[in-house]
């Protein structure tokens, strides 16, 4: 009996945990109601190159109509796709192999996420998107010095070694020659 | 790939969009690579694994190669 009372409590305790660590969790988001989140889209090839800012705009502002404030954005970019991808638009099955891909981060109320979600599925203009949780700093990892470094630098001193010796070899004739024309 | 590489390069955040990162973690036929073979801690793995799986939806990695 003890043992099962015990366990019935372990139990209660471990459940317990995360709805406290949620609790406080919202409680921590309460004074800014907002959480970050980040869209990324496909848009279908189709639109011409110079629309396609004109659909992010489009995008941009149903976004900002359930209250987004936005943080940071890469504009759509004609991107090969990794695999074909399938979308039913207007009834009629349609094949993909390309799109413009952007993404934009923006601050939004978690309740309104849902409703986001819900018209964007509406839209014809999107092979698919994605809304993802994120945190408000660049996630993006910065990007390395090319590689080639340590291979251009031995390189390089090779090169740097050989001419100094070349210019020694000069520097001693000139002094030879310095020397005969003294004599 | 001994060592974890997103603490030996500073990386705190595993961004999905950072294709040549996250291709490094694939094999020849695009599966995930498991914790042995890339050495990642397990908690980056799991972020690793969120952020291969998120571009892949995307269309920016394959599902599978070859």
């Amino acid at each position: 009996m003890l043992h099962g009372s015990l366990c019935d409590f372990v139990q209660g305790f471990t459940t317990n945990a995360p709805f406290v660590s949620m609790v406080r969790m919202s409680e921590n988001h309460m004074d800014a109601s907002t959480n970050v989140y980040e869209l990324s889209y496909l848009i279908v090839p189709d639109v011409a190159e110079e629309d396609v800012v004109s659909e992010m705009t489009a995008l941009k502002d149903q976004a900002s109509r359930f209250g987004a404030s936005f943080i940071s954005e890469e504009a759509p970019k004609y991107i090969d796709l990794a695999y074909q991808m399938e979308r039913d638009i207007a009834n009629k099955k349609h094949k993909f192999n390309n799109g413009y891909f952007g993404w934009v981060k923006f601050e939004l109320p978690p309740e309104k996420v849902a409703e986001l979600n819900e018209e964007l599925a509406r839209s014809d203009k999107l092979i698919r998107f994605m809304i993802i949780s994120t945190v408000k700093e660049n996630t993006m990892a910065p990007k390395k010095a090319p590689r080639a470094e340590g291979r251009t630098r031995t390189g390089k001193k090779e090169e740097g070694e050989e001419t100094e010796e070349e210019m020694s070899t000069e520097e001693v004739d000139k002094k030879i020659e310095e020397m005969a024309t003294a004599e | 790939m001994k060592q974890d590489y997103f603490s030996a390069n500073n990386i705190k955040y595993i961004d999905y969009k950072d294709t040549e990162i996250l291709k490094k973690f694939l094999n020849p036929n695009a599966k995930i690579m498991g914790k042995r073979k890339t050495g990642v801690t397990a908690k980056n793995q799991r972020k690793l694994t969120t952020a291969i799986k998120r571009a892949r939806f995307m269309g920016l990695l394959p599902y599978i190669a070859k």
